[in-house]
């Protein structure tokens, strides 16, 4: 890390290394006096927005907090973040057939046991207990980007056995990666007709508009974590071209 | 108190390692790497700072950090893309000039 010691180097010493090892401590020990001064100044009597969380959460549809927040109380940001998901995976996504088929399965002549073995097994497991994390949302920790999740890593399994294969460029494929943006835009976009403002819930159909948003969520958040993680792999057979559009390899 | 400032403290840790790795790295994988560790220190932070008060959980950092997740998911994905994208192109050049 630091300069090894030479007796007949007589210039300036200049380690980039021992430099950015002086400035991240001296960023680590800034932030830390800062952190320490807002931990103890606090008396306790700071709760922050808990308690105003828990007296409106019977407003709200669920009984979750966390949910509360993000698909009532703070629904924008969650309206957002899917958005940002569905822009990175359209700036991610090469130009590819979207004439093949959404969904196809190849005949492979020697299968991976372990794998293919673990693929039966646990993807149906997965989609079930998805299905449990999506529901579980509403009143306990839970919900549809950790259902997502979940079914992305058991696509990416299906995914690793060689056996299924997934055109992330057609129709299919580009209406549920939009659908969760799609319904949650027209359902906020709705309320405004109904209820006055963006994104207000009625409070007799919130908890149902919430379950749908979730739902549709679920769907376009798996389809855009494995498109991701294909990304990787399919980056293989990419053909770069240059400048002047010749294919270069 | 302490628990939360230990937390807090750690996140910290991580947010140093990370900026460190981001300004000494040279290869652009450890890089992004780095910044991940940042982010993962700032979410144990926020978290870290969601429990201040032993009696009361603020969910409002929680749900911030689960959308912070996701976005963090999502630049990571396109920063790998672009530099494979960037290595393709180097590696064509290199076989282009040989």
């Amino acid at each position: 890390m630091f300069n090894k010691l030479d007796i007949e180097y007589d210039g300036p010493v200049v380690d980039k290394s021992a430099l950015s090892l002086i400035a991240s401590i001296l960023v680590a020990g800034l932030l830390l006096a800062v952190t320490i001064t807002i931990v103890l100044s606090d008396k306790g009597d700071n709760t922050g927005l808990g308690p105003l969380i828990s007296q409106n959460i019977e407003f709200s549809g669920v009984t979750n907090p966390v949910t509360a927040v993000l698909l009532n109380f703070r629904a924008y940001d969650t309206l957002l973040e899917i958005a940002v998901l569905l822009v990175v995976v359209l700036a991610i996504l090469p130009t590819r057939d979207h004439h093949a088929p959404f969904f196809k399965r190849i005949l492979v002549s020697k299968q991976n046991l372990v794998l293919s073995a673990l693929q039966r097994w646990i993807a149906p497991a997965v989609v079930i207990f998805a299905g449990y994390l999506l529901w579980a949302g509403a009143h306990q920790p839970g919900g549809a980007f950790q259902a997502g999740a979940l079914l992305a890593g058991a696509s990416v399994l299906m995914f690793q056995s060689d056996t299924y294969q997934v055109n992330y460029t057609s129709l299919m494929a580009r209406i549920l990666l939009v659908l969760s943006l799609v319904v949650f835009i027209t359902i906020g976009t709705a309320l405004i007709w109904f209820e006055g403002s963006l994104l207000t819930y009625p409070l007799a159909f919130s908890g149902l508009l919430i379950l749908l948003i979730e739902t549709c969520a679920t769907v376009s958040i798996t389809l855009a974590l494995t498109s991701l993680y294909s990304s990787f792999i399919a980056n293989e057979n990419i053909s770069v071209t240059d400048h002047k559009h010749r294919t270069i390899k | 108190m302490t628990s939360a400032l230990l937390y807090s403290m750690a996140g910290l840790a991580l947010f140093a390692i990370g900026f460190f790795g981001v300004m000494v790295a040279s290869h652009v994988m450890r890089k992004i790497l780095a910044l991940n560790v940042m982010g993962v220190g700032i979410f144990m932070f926020l978290i870290a700072l969601a429990k201040r008060n032993p009696l009361v959980v603020d969910p409002l950092p929680h749900a911030l950090v689960l959308t912070g997740i996701v976005i963090a998911v999502a630049g990571t994905a396109l920063a790998l893309n672009l530099m494979l994208r960037i290595h393709h192109i180097d590696q064509s050049n290199q076989e282009q000039n040989k």
